[in-house]
């Protein structure tokens, strides 16, 4: 049991690792035949054949994700835990948009999918008369995302202009000698990226400046680093050194 | 002495509210009575711009449409502009996005470019002149298997067979992409030049939101980006660049320029006055001490 739990991912990440390891830097593919199909062992086919599992196994996570979200939210309903209104609104949508999708497509237009022929293979025309006379020439998925979902979600995002000002107005003082670089070097830029920037051409000048050289030297650090840290936690993994994603603790 | 210091208080303890109602109305009012202020391209989209007008007609461009209806104001302008530059120097587009909730804004786009071009006499007609692949998941896996095989996602957006799809034709993987632009909201833009461009060898240009363009300038100093579109200003640059060349005219991030100049102009002044009241303030405690 010790074996299945802790030895074989060990090995099995081991192998896995340094089998898509040498397939990497083989460009071609090293092949053999079964039957009238011709299968790789070796190469970049090895490559594009994994990365079909990995977007079937997103796919799937994907599934989870929505599976526990309607779990989670039912939960919260059920169970009347505070703010469980939101839960309902929640569940309604993700109903209400996985219809509309199922049953009228995705596509701009208006058009019939095999869900909608399956339920009503009658019916077909009334449905569509009934999208038709409710959104009219636009497909009703298309039109919830775009007069519901995108105006909610912008305006949620559009939202931080507003605490981005109020905050900055309250607490961006120049209290030591990093806060005034810091304080300078965004006063800046923000005038150098708009139109300020383009009626006083030194603005935009320094503004690019800041951004090309200063910002650039220590993003690329930042890069540079977070990447170095990869590697090693990535050799880490292979080796069995971190064991952490095997669960408990050790 | 004591009616300095009322007002320094009043002016750093300011009702927030007070704070919205300026950034409202910053936004507002550019938005009802434009100013036209000035906006000039700089080279980093300039390069962008010369790589779409340089190539042949009939030329393969990839629009990674990674992005939500969250960053629609500073992305989609930058989708719209790009999708009619490449229509009308005859280019055939391929789009895809890695983002769940991607797929609607590239369909409002394709419409709304259609509509637009329409009286200019060009119709891209789909699966001929363009092809929408719609959301794929997996992040770094599918531009992985684009690389190998692009015929492996199987379906477009709307159900057809890649291989049965004109625009397929010549392209059968990533290596036939003439160039590239990505246009995200989060960091597939790495992705996209680590398992892509890299990998593959093709030329790529990113368009991202303000938030993200400072991260990108070292793949742009490195040359790993030939381009970048940063943000709302991006965008508008672009949609200048191209109204310049084809009189199509400019579109929403233009008018959306003279809005974020009014609203960075507010910040800057409001965060200096605050710091001369700090600094007033407290000389006058230390005097006082």
């Amino acid at each position: 049991m010790q074996f299945i739990r802790r030895q074989l991912p060990l090995w099995v990440t081991f192998f896995g690792a340094l089998y898509i390891f040498i397939s990497w830097y083989i460009p071609s593919s090293f092949t053999f035949q079964i039957g009238q199909r011709r299968m790789a062992w070796l190469g970049q086919d090895i490559i594009t054949g994994w990365s079909n599992w990995i977007s079937i196994i997103s796919g799937v996570a994907l599934f989870y994700g929505i599976l526990t979200l309607i779990l989670y939210g039912w939960s919260k309903v059920r169970s009347r835990q505070p703010g469980y209104g939101y839960s309902i609104i929640m569940l309604v949508s993700l109903a209400l948009m996985t219809a509309l999708g199922l049953l009228y497509g995705t596509k701009a237009a208006p058009h019939v999918t095999s869900i909608s022929y399956l339920l009503a293979p009658g019916k077909l025309q009334v449905g569509q008369e009934f999208a038709l006379g409710l959104f009219g020439q636009i497909n009703p998925f298309q039109w919830m995302y775009t007069n519901v979902m995108l105006p909610l979600s912008a305006t949620m995002f559009s939202l931080l202009a507003f605490y981005i000002a109020s905050a900055a107005f309250r607490t961006f003082r120049a209290k030591t000698t990093e806060a005034t670089i810091l304080l300078i070097a965004g006063v800046l830029v923000m005038l150098g990226r708009v139109s300020s920037g383009d009626l006083v051409p030194q603005l935009s000048f320094v503004s690019d400046y800041i951004m090309n050289i200063l910002n650039a030297a220590g993003q690329r650090g930042i890069l540079l680093g977070i990447v170095l840290g990869q590697i090693a936690f990535s050799v880490r993994i292979i080796f069995g050194v971190e064991r952490s994603y095997l669960g408990g603790g050790d | 002495m004591e009616r300095w210091e009322k007002l320094v208080s009043a002016y750093l303890n300011l009702d927030r509210r007070i704070i919205y109602l300026l950034v409202a109305l910053a936004v507002l009012i550019p938005l009802i009575w434009p100013l036209n202020l000035p906006v000039k391209a700089r080279e980093e989209v300039k390069a962008i711009f010369d790589t779409i007008e340089e190539l042949p007609p009939g030329s393969t461009i990839l629009i990674a449409n990674d992005y939500d209806p969250s960053s629609e104001p500073e992305l989609y302008p930058m989708t719209v502009a790009l999708l009619k530059h490449s229509f009308l120097k005859k280019h055939k587009v391929i789009i895809i996005t890695l983002w769940l909730t991607g797929p609607g804004l590239v369909v409002k786009a394709l419409e709304q470019v259609k509509e637009e071009l329409k009286p200019l006499g060009v119709e891209p007609k789909e699966g001929v002149d363009y092809a929408f692949l719609g959301f794929k998941p997996g992040g770094f896996a599918v531009i992985l298997q684009m690389g190998g095989n692009i015929y492996g996602l199987e379906t477009d957006y709307a159900g057809n067979r890649l291989e049965d799809l004109p625009i397929f034709e010549n392209v059968r993987s990533l290596r036939d992409i003439d160039y590239q632009v990505v246009l995200a909201a989060g960091n597939t833009i790495d992705t996209w030049i680590i398992y892509g461009s890299e990998r593959y060898s093709y030329l790529i240009g990113g368009g991202v939101t303000g938030v993200i363009a400072p991260n990108i300038y070292p793949y742009y100093k490195a040359r790993q980006l030939n381009g970048i579109l940063g943000g709302l200003r991006g965008a508008s640059e672009y949609e200048r660049l191209l109204n310049a060349k084809y009189q199509v005219g400019v579109g929403r991030a233009s008018k959306g320029m003279d809005a974020q100049t009014m609203v960075h102009l507010l910040i800057v002044f409001g965060v200096i006055l605050a710091n001369l009241a700090f600094f007033v303030q407290r000389s006058i405690e230390r005097g006082r001490d």
